[in-house]
């Protein structure tokens, strides 16, 4: 018996050994070490065709179709690139990019969040190529809306471009509403009274889902900005006060009551978002509450049938700035073999002459001073660009900006919220704490 | 371990000779499970983002956090409920079944020893694909087949989206995977037994639960244990199905360790304290079967 | 009447026996069902059955869905890996169930160890390992580390079922002057016949059906595995159920095949095999 101890420790030493010297461990200390891939970053590899790879969102209709076309044009113009496109969704990408830029092996080119949590910590590992000096080259400064380029400065570097504006608000079935005689609600009590009414004609006022978790951030930005406004949401991300501010606490109390009175959809928890979607297609909803980057799909599915509108600010107080963000930016890998490539296929995706593409899929890039009046572009698009040029001023899309670990507590909060656990102020407790130890982590900052 | 019989340079000849037959296998085992596994202790005592180049140093910082941490203790009471139910439920069903296929008046067993066992060879994402769809709430066949059956009650439970329902509706999509495994087992392990011991029971006067309870179960006591503990080191792995179906989700109620370990790793990058979980993860697994093992080998004795 | 009862418990049997077989099959027909049925995005039920007939979503799966090419990657991974598992582990189980040396029991507890630890706890260090080999986003990353992944398992399978052979049979290919290999080769091996279809089927199954590995190691959709593939169709396809299906469909039918063909010997060989153990 003894013996086979002194062979069992004898064996785990020997294998501890192994652990110490073979090239796999990371037993030294270090990390995986970028030494590898730097040397040939020359753009005509072997003299033939060069293949970037590049990594999107873009999973489906419009979006999809516009993205596939502009590649297609661009590999017309430089015959000696291909562009591999492959599209995951949120999670997925969010889970797979970041070991898979570490390890050497990732996209060239890629679309990430844009805030300090995400694209700010690839910049800090030295992960995204920081492209400060094609933003001279391309006169990129000239072309994109300022708010834009401020989105992906991260210590100086300019790490990315951010492709589009998405703005948060509710879509509306045209013909439920025309049966019904109701109006588009102008106040949030009307919003309410709206819901009342359907729901007592036995139509599903709101499509809303959360099983996914992230369509609960568009729900608390939407509410928070209807309620407390833009601009102490704007202090709140500023760090200027916090997230425990009489009346963001409430305002998610407002959001629940919608649940509570039944005016959702039956269980939104396990309700996945396409579900929710098709559900709004087949008429089995009133309203739908999502962002514009679906307007392209809508429009498709539903023609002329559909509309759209911000939420009604709760009172007169509160400035009219509907919640919008940066969908994500367009990043190069740092570590990319062939770097002049892929900023080129990056600019050429946002230029001017390509804009009639966005336009026409139903997205709304960030660059400025688009001509759009001669685009062939839907009804509903037309409304929600008119939308967003006569409001005063934009509120804030929350989880863009947000660090990671702030974005995981509200994604969870904000379901038990919605499953009546608990209330809105011990949300925006839990909202506050994980900010400050971010803030504390590092991983964010106040200026 | 007796009987070395040859001497000096050829015993050592001889050893290194059956060595070498094992060598491969112990080679590749050490270096894709051994030090991975030394490594991963190493990580939990440090604190790395994934894409820092250096991990900083926290000593046991992780595992107090994982004491501390609320969303531990639910995910590790979500494995406890996994383990007591899929040792009972799909065990105890793959048994029932064995013992009537071997029954001699049960026609066509080729059809039931067949279908029963196809749910397993299924990849768990199929699986959760089906059955994300059979519990879907707007076109679910659950809630549709509860509606026409009139049990309004049962068709308005939100499958996936109530946190105290969600992991049971999980293991019985689980449970679904696995019966037939227990059953084809379990027919293997009555192929053995000696058919002399039912027919003296039979004699006997035993009826068909006493025959089950008293000749049967202790007959098949060796896989019965076998088949346990293959379920309990099983259900701390459990994995692919919910994080296909449910990610953990809602708010973490059915989040198990491996997946709370996962998302904390790959989704939160902090691949420290996901290593934390991992070695406690693995330690809870070897002193679980260590106590099994040493229980059933005293009552073998 | 004693006559009576036995028929009326016989049908009772017979009818849970028939219910669970729908259970069983059932998911996995309806999915096959909602594969080669039209989509209808106002019906939105995949469960629905079928009017009309159509072969077109299997079509666009298996083409614009790359599941053709999921399929390759998964027969280039599953055979290497099956093939050298099964190799190691007879060779193993050879020497931890037949020959005799000193350490050898401590050595095969120390590889038991292994099967108590969850693949999860070491995916992390596994991942960077696999990356300084430079192997990350390839087939290999799939297949090499099952070769000290899956040992403890199939050596611990083998290990039973060479314990049950006759040492005679050993011994008298010693006497006849054979050596070790040949004797393993030549006497041995062929009797491990079941022990080893049954190590292959499940090292197949688990190959075929294997999520977490592949999620991590492989980036790049041309070295997609099944499962992989499927759970990333899912998400490119959200819209369309009957082409969500017909991806279902593809990754499920061969295995179904595989395992319908070798059940009969599979069954076998767990019988003989690991059940002892």
């Amino acid at each position: 018996m003894k013996r086979k101890w002194k062979m069992l420790t004898g064996l785990l030493i020997v294998s501890m050994l192994l652990a110490a010297c073979t090239p796999g461990s990371s037993s030294d200390g270090n990390a995986p070490k970028e030494d590898t891939a730097k040397e040939e970053k020359s753009d005509t590899a072997d003299g033939g065709q060069i293949e970037l790879n590049f990594w999107d969102l873009r999973t489906e209709g419009a979006g999809a179709e516009m993205i596939d076309k502009l590649i297609e044009n661009f590999e017309k113009e430089n015959p000696d690139i291909k562009v591999k496109r492959t599209a995951f969704k949120v999670d997925d990408l969010r889970n797979t990019i970041k070991p898979a830029i570490n390890s050497g092996e990732g996209p060239d080119v890629f679309s990430y969040d844009a805030g300090a949590g995400y694209l700010g910590v690839l910049a800090k590992a030295g992960l995204a190529l920081d492209l400060t000096k094609y933003r001279e080259e391309y006169n990129w400064d000239d072309r994109f809306h300022d708010w834009a380029i401020e989105k992906t400065v991260y210590d100086d570097g300019f790490y990315g471009i951010a492709n589009e504006l998405e703005m948060l608000g509710v879509f509306y079935n045209k013909k439920i509403f025309a049966d019904n005689n109701i109006e588009i609600p102008t106040t949030y009590e009307e919003f309410l009274s709206v819901c009342k009414t359907f729901k007592d004609k036995g139509i599903t006022p709101l499509i809303m889902d959360d099983k996914e978790q992230w369509p609960g951030f568009h729900y608390e930005s939407i509410w928070l900005n209807s309620f407390v406004g833009a601009d102490k949401v704007k202090q709140a991300i500023a760090g200027e006060i916090p997230w425990t501010t009489e009346g963001f606490g409430s305002a998610l109390d407002e959001l629940y009551k919608l649940f509570e009175s039944g005016y959702t959809s039956e269980k939104p928890l396990s309700l996945a978002y396409e579900d929710a979607n098709k559900a709004f297609y087949a008429d089995g909803g009133a309203m739908r509450v999502t962002g514009t980057w679906q307007v392209g799909a809508f429009a498709e599915k539903m023609g002329e049938n559909v509309g759209f509108f911000y939420l009604p600010t709760a009172s007169d107080d509160v400035d009219n700035c509907p919640p919008g963000g940066l969908g994500e930016a367009v990043v190069v890998n740092s570590k990319t073999k062939y770097e002049e490539a892929a900023v080129k296929f990056v600019d050429y995706i946002f230029q001017m002459d390509n804009m009639e593409y966005w336009y026409e899929a139903g997205l709304i890039p960030s660059v400025k001073d688009v001509d759009y009046s001669s685009y062939e572009i839907s009804e509903l698009f037309q409304d929600v660009v008119d939308e967003i040029n006569s409001s005063e001023n934009l509120g804030e899309n929350i989880d863009v900006i947000m660090p990671p670990k702030v974005n995981d507590v509200t994604k969870n909060f904000i379901q038990q919220l919605i499953a009546g656990k608990i209330d809105g102020a011990s949300c925006m407790e839990q909202k506050q704490k994980a900010f400050e130890e971010e803030i504390e982590a590092g991983n964010y900052s106040v200026e | 371990m007796g009987g070395y019989e040859l001497g000096g340079k050829n015993k050592i000849k001889n050893w290194a000779g059956c060595f070498a037959f094992a060598l491969p296998a112990i080679f590749f085992y050490c270096l894709f499970l051994v030090v991975p596994i030394l490594s991963t202790v190493k990580i939990s005592f440090h604190e790395w983002n994934g894409a820092a180049p250096y991990m900083k140093w926290v000593g046991l910082d992780n595992y107090i956090r994982v004491f501390k941490d609320p969303i531990f203790y639910k995910a590790l009471g979500n494995n406890i409920i996994w383990i007591l139910f899929t040792i009972f439920i799909p065990v105890m069903l793959g048994l029932i079944f064995a013992v009537i296929l071997t029954q001699k008046f049960v026609k066509g067993k080729f059809i039931y020893r067949l279908t029963y066992f196809m749910p397993n060879v299924v990849s768990l994402v199929a699986v959760g694909i089906v059955w994300g769809w059979i519990y879907n709430p707007e076109f679910g066949v659950m809630g549709n087949m509860f509606r026409s059956l009139g049990l309004n009650g049962l068709a308005d439970i939100d499958y996936l989206g109530d946190e105290k329902l969600v992991i049971w509706f999980l293991l019985i999509a689980g449970s679904w995977t696995c019966y037939g495994f227990n059953m084809v087992v379990f027919l293997a392990g009555l192929q053995g037994i000696d058919s002399t011991y039912l027919e003296v029971a039979r004699l006997e006067g035993a009826n068909p639960v006493q025959k089950f309870f008293y000749v049967i179960v202790p007959l098949l006591k060796g896989t019965i244990v076998m088949l346990v503990s293959n379920s309990l080191i099983g259900s701390f792995k459990v994995f692919d199905l919910i994080y296909v179906m449910t990610k953990g989700g809602p708010y973490h109620s059915s989040e198990v360790i491996a997946t709370y370990m996962y998302n904390s790793a790959f989704g939160m990058n902090e691949y420290g304290y996901g290593s934390s979980l991992a070695v406690i993860l693995a330690v809870i697994i070897a002193i679980c079967a260590g106590i099994f093992m040493k229980l059933t080998d005293k009552d073998n004795t | 009447m004693n006559k009576m009862k036995k028929y009326i418990s016989s049908g009772i049997i017979h009818a849970v026996l028939i219910l669970f077989v729908f259970v069983s099959i059932l998911p996995i027909f309806w999915m096959w069902l909602a594969a080669i049925k039209p989509f209808d995005p106002s019906v939105n039920d995949p469960f629905a059955f079928p009017t009309a007939f159509t072969l077109e979503y299997i079509k666009e799966a298996w083409t614009t869905g790359r599941m053709g090419i999921y399929m390759k990657n998964s027969i280039m991974v599953a055979v290497p890996r099956v093939a050298v598992v099964l190799l190691l582990a007879s060779l193993a189980g050879y020497a931890f169930g037949k020959l005799k040396w000193k350490g050898r029991d401590a050595v095969f507890k120390f590889l038991l160890l292994g099967m108590m630890i969850p693949i999860n706890a070491m995916i992390i260090p596994l991942y960077y390992n696999i990356q300084r080999l430079g192997m990350i986003n390839s087939l290999q990353a799939m297949i090499l580390p099952y070769f000290g992944l899956s040992m403890p398992f199939a050596c611990f399978m083998m290990r039973s079922f060479f314990r049950e052979l006759p040492d005679e049979l050993a011994e008298s290919a010693t006497i006849d002057g054979a050596g070790k290999l040949k004797t393993w080769l030549y006497v041995m091996l062929p009797l491990t016949k079941p022990a080893l279809t049954t190590l292959l089927i499940f090292e197949f199954m688990w190959s075929w059906n294997d999520y977490l590995l592949p999620m991590l190691m492989v980036y790049d959709d041309k070295f997609r595995t099944l499962p992989l593939g499927l759970m990333y169709f899912q998400g490119e396809y959200t819209m369309n159920t009957s082409l969500i299906a017909a991806g279902v469909t593809i990754c499920t039918i061969p295995i179904l095949i595989v395992y319908s063909i070798f059940q009969r010997s599979f069954v076998e060989g767990i019988t003989a095999g690991a059940v002892k153990g």
